[in-house]
């Protein structure tokens, strides 16, 4: 935490841009792990509440002169209330079924954004979305405060009953039921919290100087998957986790992709190169550490760590062999 | 004045095909209880495979269909033994590991064959009357093609023995294995024979739209709609869905507006996932 607040003293403006990005998409991430992580509700289409958060927030600053602070909050409380009326019939669905309903809900409001490409600006997004602050390092500051409240708002949070509830619903469902407790309200509660993160994270990041209210930031397909193996590779359930695979995703691909401008391969385009290299990266790592890293690494409470590595490699290589 | 020969022939040609993309989705779903959000990527490498045999390779489209068959089923088999076998058990990992896959697939066609739209010959030239209005002869052969392959399919799954496996293992796998079948064979049959339905379905859809790197994920994601309908794992209930979804698609595009294509079939999906969550025809959603 220290070393990331004193990011602006040890980085160049262009590397500080990019872990500014980075803060926001494990923001991002820790707010879906909330839901998916936490309770097993596996949601595949969390770029929706996202981009409800950015584009009500943009939206409602731009065409009725309401100022940020206000546009945000309403954005993050567009979110919540998405989450809330898509989780009241969505969370009595289980597993495939649920992964299948969330992953349509975001190609349906793109659908709907292109119908009303005048206001929403279609596929292209808003294009002039007002900043918060500017300055290169302010905005770093921003970022550092979302990421930082998120981190520790949801690690209390977790470590009370409610999260002790939530990773129960997660094991074993009936059990939590018998005890007395009602399952689908705190689905629903964790749903609506995590769509208010959600959609509060992202309409900060669209009046940052890193990001703005467009479908290929904030809502198309792969925003969800990466929001997935990023929780994945850190480790799902785990606040910790979530924010560490967040970062570690977003710069380990902004790294990649700086390395392969070096690569002379002529004539082929160098994006496609890396994100390939970057896919392909990633399939090994889901294979190979399923639990994730920050679990299996770092956070030491959850079983002995280089064992539980060791361990994930040994089954990886000799399921290779088998 | 609303054309309703074109209505009635666009809903049957795009139907049959949405039927075939459903029920390789729908059989692996119901053998193995995972998401093969791969699946798209098939319908996309069955075209690819045949555009490269006739524009490139300058050869006969049945030569290409062939093609098609060999790559998707191939690159299931692949994809099975090399990734998906030692996942299976965790369905959220097999859903993100197919799609990131897909996405391998897509991008590296892109750097393959570029973006630009590429053509397969139709697999009969030339136009037939019906009910007074010129058809391409293309679709008719797509339409009844694809009952083909659907025929085909569901001799194979009552009456062969491989078939019939696949259908005791989606019935309940501890039966099966009981009686002796081999649950890791009827995976992999499963996989293979999803990824050739599919591949042909790129085909056939290749021949009368465009081929390009990013072709099957519409397809793909419309046959979600079709098989939540008709419920996830039934065939039936994906052929029922198939031409439910099929009408409301070619509906709204022909009547409303074509920009609201694929915008219908989403909604209804919806609203069936929260009325009728298990579908038509499937097995229960909602638990406990």
């Amino acid at each position: 935490m220290v070393a990331l607040g004193g990011m602006p003293f040890l980085l160049g403006d262009l590397d500080l841009l990019k872990v500014t990005a980075a803060l926001y998409f494990a923001g991002f991430v820790m707010a879906w792990d909330a839901v998916s992580g936490y309770t097993g509700q596996m949601s595949f289409g969390h770029s929706a509440f996202l981009a409800t958060g950015a584009y009500t927030s943009a939206l409602l600053n731009a065409h009725f002169g309401l100022p940020l602070p206000v546009t945000i909050l309403l954005g993050a409380l567009a979110a919540g209330l998405l989450g809330l009326l898509i989780g009241l019939p969505v969370l009595r669905l289980e597993g495939p079924y649920l992964s299948l309903i969330t992953l349509i809900l975001p190609l349906i409001m793109l659908q709907v954004f292109i119908q009303f490409s005048d206001i929403t600006g279609g596929e292209s997004g808003l294009l002039q979305v007002a900043t918060l602050v500017t300055g290169i390092q302010d905005n770093y500051y921003v970022a550092f405060a979302v990421f930082t409240c998120i981190l520790l708002f949801l690690t209390v949070l977790m470590r009370s009953n409610m999260g002790k509830i939530l990773t129960a619903i997660r094991e074993d469902e009936e059990a939590v039921s018998v005890s007395g407790l009602n399952p689908a309200r705190f689905k629903i509660f964790a749903f609506t919290l995590s769509a208010f993160l959600s959609g509060l994270a992202a309409a900060l990041f669209a009046h940052s100087t890193v990001g703005s209210a467009s479908p290929s930031l904030l809502l198309v397909l792969t925003v969800n998957v990466e929001l997935i193996i990023a929780a994945i590779i850190g480790g799902m359930g785990n606040v910790g986790g979530a924010a560490f695979g967040g970062m570690l995703f977003y710069l380990g691909r902004e790294w990649l992709s700086g390395i392969s401008y070096t690569v002379p391969v002529v004539g082929l385009p160098f994006d496609e190169v890396y994100i390939i290299l970057f896919y392909v990266l990633v399939v090994v790592m889901l294979l190979a550490l399923p639990k994730g890293i920050y679990v299996s690494v770092v956070d030491r409470s959850s079983g002995s760590a280089l064992e539980s590595i060791f361990d994930n490699w040994l089954g990886f290589l000799t399921s290779l062999r088998g | 004045m609303v054309n309703w020969v074109n209505i009635g022939i666009n809903w049957v040609l795009i139907s049959s095909l949405y039927a075939l993309v459903a029920i390789g989705f729908t059989l692996i779903f119901g053998v193995g209880n995972v998401l093969n959000l791969f699946h798209g990527a098939s319908i996309t490498l069955g075209a690819v495979a045949a555009w490269l045999v006739t524009s490139v390779g300058g050869m006969n489209v049945w030569l290409g269909i062939g093609a098609a068959i060999i790559l998707g089923g191939l690159f299931n088999v692949i994809l099975y033994d090399g990734l998906i076998r030692r996942i299976q058990d965790d369905h959220i990992v097999v859903a993100v590991v197919t799609l990131v896959v897909f996405f391998i697939v897509e991008h590296g066609l892109i750097i393959g064959m570029g973006t630009t739209q590429k053509f397969i010959p139709p697999l009969i030239e030339g136009q037939t009357q019906v009910l007074g209005k010129n058809v391409l002869n293309n679709r008719i052969a797509v339409v009844a093609l694809s009952w083909v392959v659907i025929g085909a399919l569901i001799v194979f799954v009552n009456r062969t023995r491989e078939g019939q496996a696949i259908l005791a293992v989606s019935m309940s796998d501890k039966g099966a294995a009981l009686i002796g079948i081999d649950a890791d064979t009827v995976y992999r049959n499963t996989w293979i024979v999803a990824g050739v339905i599919a591949a042909v379905s790129g085909v056939f859809l290749g021949s009368f739209r465009t081929v390009s790197p990013a072709m099957g994920l519409n397809p793909m994601i419309l046959s979600f709609s079709v098989v939540i309908l008709g419920g996830l794992g039934s065939i039936r209930g994906s052929l029922v869905g198939a031409y439910v979804i099929g009408l409301l698609e070619v509906l709204t595009t022909s009547l409303v507006s074509p920009n609201l294509s694929g915008l219908t079939p989403l909604l209804a999906l919806f609203v069936v996932l929260v009325l009728r969550p298990e579908g038509l025809f499937g097995r229960g959603a909602v638990g406990h």
